[in-house]
């Protein structure tokens, strides 16, 4: 017999439960059936046993595309840190004047529309017509292919997603940093110690929670880059940019390949999975 | 009291729920095309039709905002909300809707055959029947993909007239690659979408293809594909080594580099009238030609990219639907379509019905589209070309824009991937 309380939670929990069920677990059910389907959407399934994952494994473009996801991890997640925590610290220091200011600066790239960004990143990259390229030939430089070449297009767009995100982690790790007891910097000072060594002996064990949060963010975050490719390059040239999720994406809705996308998605998450993993395990002792 | 409460709550949801069901819509539900000029047009043509009490009302819906409208009508089928007509269909993506047993067959209206020939040229119909030779889309509406180009750069600073074969093509091209000598500058030929992306082969390797072919698509009627072969060689060729001697961008523009005066060529099709009309600068001298042909006395052949109407199998009113189809299909409706839009409808009489001429008077531009539409080619009927295409389109990547691979060597393993797609659909 339940019990007027009991009810009660139910009632109160009722609406997460319903979002949760709808969102969440219907939608992975379903995907964990159709990874064992052919599905077009118009037409009934029809079950092909491991088929999808036969498939998965002979598929040159996805192991392309997982590489191509690794490199742009790679490139960006450093990049993102290292300025991030800089920046961070920076803006942290009792000198600088309009802090706010510059915290507000850094934080709008974060709340502009994806879309919007990589459209004016991608003009700015043109190789003929970009500014950058236009920066470039007025110092005597040559100009860059950034979206066009296989070497440099995964590298351009790292540096275009990690202008548009820095700006989150510089907040997460400003509140890490505002977190450190002053007492400590000026027991420091007092020891004779100098501005370097406070940093990588105060700052960054203090802040090492804050900073393994941020990479595990980060990287969730790198491994699903999805609008930038889509926008800027679509997954060329020969393939270089295309990510994991761009090619989910052209799997699912390009081709209607339901089933197959199903497998690539859950493979792709027991990929991140086992990369968060690796990550805490090993940077969790390092730092 | 609490229990008659909730007894009460639940009937009133049930019955809700039951008449968004299952009562019978009383109206035939038409979606068309969202750009402005299209939408206008239905509206005017759905108002003319519902001014008739006789009629069964028409209700009009732009077509739901989406990445395509491929997208929205898959999304509409899953979540059976379909309408009873659509109107702006690619014809790609028709033989999946009739495998799915989701839209209707025309051939089962006794009129259709008669009102079909006496609407489109007579060697265009077998492009739009499905794989069991009926049809299941309506042909509607047709822009033929020609070349525009800059009047003054051609005539002017090359010295030029619009090419007509691929030896013109090259001449203009030696003459691009010595003006760009001596100026800063630089000009290209044409500018191709550099994407990857399936579909932007439709507007560069597939109307050359079907011009240097002279007419055939690369699936054969017997299922050979003929992407190795002659045709597909010439057109790979022919852009690969203009990818090489600088005469085409390998770059991606947010601008409209020919309205900047930049290009000499632009690979497009009747609805770039308005959009030049609009935006170009009003010394700005813009002309039309034919795709290039391989060899002189060639015919002028290019791809159509038709957008037609479907029926879709659930409607109630299936009679009325085709009913509106014809009436929205007439003649007169026609030419408001055209006034509206400045499309062109599938018909063979637009040059030579009276009714037409006084309209292309007024818009001298088109006249060069709709003499193409005898020429126009679909598409082959597969249930996967959107796949076929992004074969094409990786290999063009790596063949024709980046040199990545051997052209020779690159079509026969195009050849054998579409090859082995295709024998799959027909197993």
């Amino acid at each position: 017999m339940i019990t007027r309380e009991e009810k009660f939670g139910w009632i109160l929990s009722s609406p997460y439960i319903i979002y949760f069920v709808i969102i969440s677990a219907f939608p992975i059910i379903f995907s964990l059936i159709l990874m064992f389907m052919r599905w077009n959407m118009l037409s009934s399934m029809q079950f092909i046993g491991l088929q999808n994952f036969i498939t998965l494994f002979q598929d040159p473009l996805f192991w392309k595309a997982l590489l191509n996801t690794f490199i742009f991890l790679i490139i960006h997640i450093p990049l993102q840190i290292c300025l991030a925590l800089l920046i961070s610290a920076l803006l942290n220091s009792p000198d600088l004047i309009w802090k706010s200011f510059f915290r507000s600066t850094f934080f709008i790239p974060v709340v502009i529309s994806g879309v919007v960004v990589t459209l004016l990143w991608k003009q700015l990259y043109s190789t003929e017509t970009g500014l950058l390229n236009n920066i470039l030939l007025g110092i005597n430089l040559e100009k860059i292919p950034w979206l066009t070449s296989t070497k440099v297009a995964m590298p351009a767009i790292a540096i275009m997603a990690t202008w548009k995100n820095l700006g989150l982690y510089i907040v997460i790790l400003l509140a890490g940093l505002q977190s450190i007891p002053r007492s400590l910097y000026e027991a420091a000072d007092i020891d004779g110690a100098s501005k370097i060594q406070q940093f990588f002996h105060i700052t960054i064990p203090m802040v090492n929670p804050t900073l393994i949060t941020v990479i595990v963010l980060s990287t969730i975050g790198g491994f699903s880059l999805f609008i930038e490719p889509y926008i800027m390059t679509g997954g060329g040239p020969l393939n270089s940019t295309l990510s994991t999720n761009l090619y989910i994406y052209q799997q699912a809705f390009s081709f209607y390949k339901m089933g197959y996308a199903a497998t690539l998605g859950f493979m792709m998450a027991f990929v991140i999975f086992l990369v968060v993993m690796l990550q805490r395990k090993y940077i969790e002792r390092e730092i | 009291m609490k229990n008659k409460i909730t007894i009460i709550f639940f009937l009133t949801l049930l019955s809700l729920l039951s008449c968004s069901r299952d009562s019978q819509k009383e109206y035939i539900e038409y979606w068309c095309a969202s750009n402005t000029f299209e939408l206008e047009f239905a509206k005017y043509i759905v108002d003319l039709w519902n001014s008739d009490s006789t009629h069964r009302h028409i209700r009009l819906q732009p077509i739901p905002e989406g990445q395509s409208s491929e997208e929205m009508l898959l999304a509409a089928i899953v979540g059976k909300t379909t309408p009873d007509i659509y109107s702006n269909t690619w014809p790609g993506v028709v033989e999946q809707y009739r495998e799915a047993n989701v839209i209707i067959n025309f051939n089962q209206f006794p009129d259709f055959s008669d009102y079909l020939a006496a609407r489109i040229p007579e060697n265009l119909d077998k492009q739009f029947m499905s794989s069991d030779s009926q049809f299941y889309q309506f042909p509607w509406k047709v822009n033929p993909i020609l070349l525009a180009y800059n009047k003054n750069i051609l005539e002017n600073i090359l010295n030029s007239s619009p090419p007509e074969t691929y030896d013109d093509l090259e001449k203009i091209g030696q003459k691009i690659i010595d003006y760009n000598k001596n100026n800063t500058m630089p000009i290209w030929m044409m500018d191709p979408n550099i994407s990857p992306i399936w579909y932007q082969r439709l507007f560069d390797f597939y109307p050359f293809y079907v011009s240097a072919s002279q007419g055939k698509t690369f699936i054969s009627p017997d299922k050979q594909v003929l992407l190795n072969t002659s045709p597909a060689k010439t057109v790979f060729n022919l852009f690969r080594e203009n990818y090489t001697n600088g005469l085409l961008p390998i770059s991606m523009f947010k601008e409209d580099i020919f309205l900047l005066e930049r290009l000499v060529f632009h690979i497009t099709g009747p609805w770039s009238i308005a959009h030049y009309k609009r935006f170009a600068r009003s010394d700005f001298e813009w002309g039309y030609t034919g795709i290039p042909t391989v060899e002189n006395d060639m015919l002028p052949y290019t791809y159509g990219d038709t957008k037609n109407i479907i029926i879709f199998k659930d409607t109630e009113y299936l009679r009325e639907c085709w009913e509106f189809v014809k009436f929205m299909t007439s003649k007169e409706a026609d030419l408001k379509f055209m006034e509206m839009t400045a499309q062109l409808p599938l018909r063979k009489d637009l040059l030579s019905d009276p009714i037409y001429s006084k309209f292309f008077n007024n818009n001298p531009k088109l006249i060069i589209f709709a003499k193409h539409i005898p020429y126009v080619v679909g598409l082959d009927q597969s249930l996967f070309l959107q796949e076929i295409f992004d074969m094409i389109s990786k290999t063009w990547d790596a063949v024709v824009i980046y040199r990545a691979k051997d052209l020779e060597k690159g079509l026969n393993d195009l050849n054998s991937q579409v090859r082995n797609q295709v024998t799959r659909e027909y197993q």
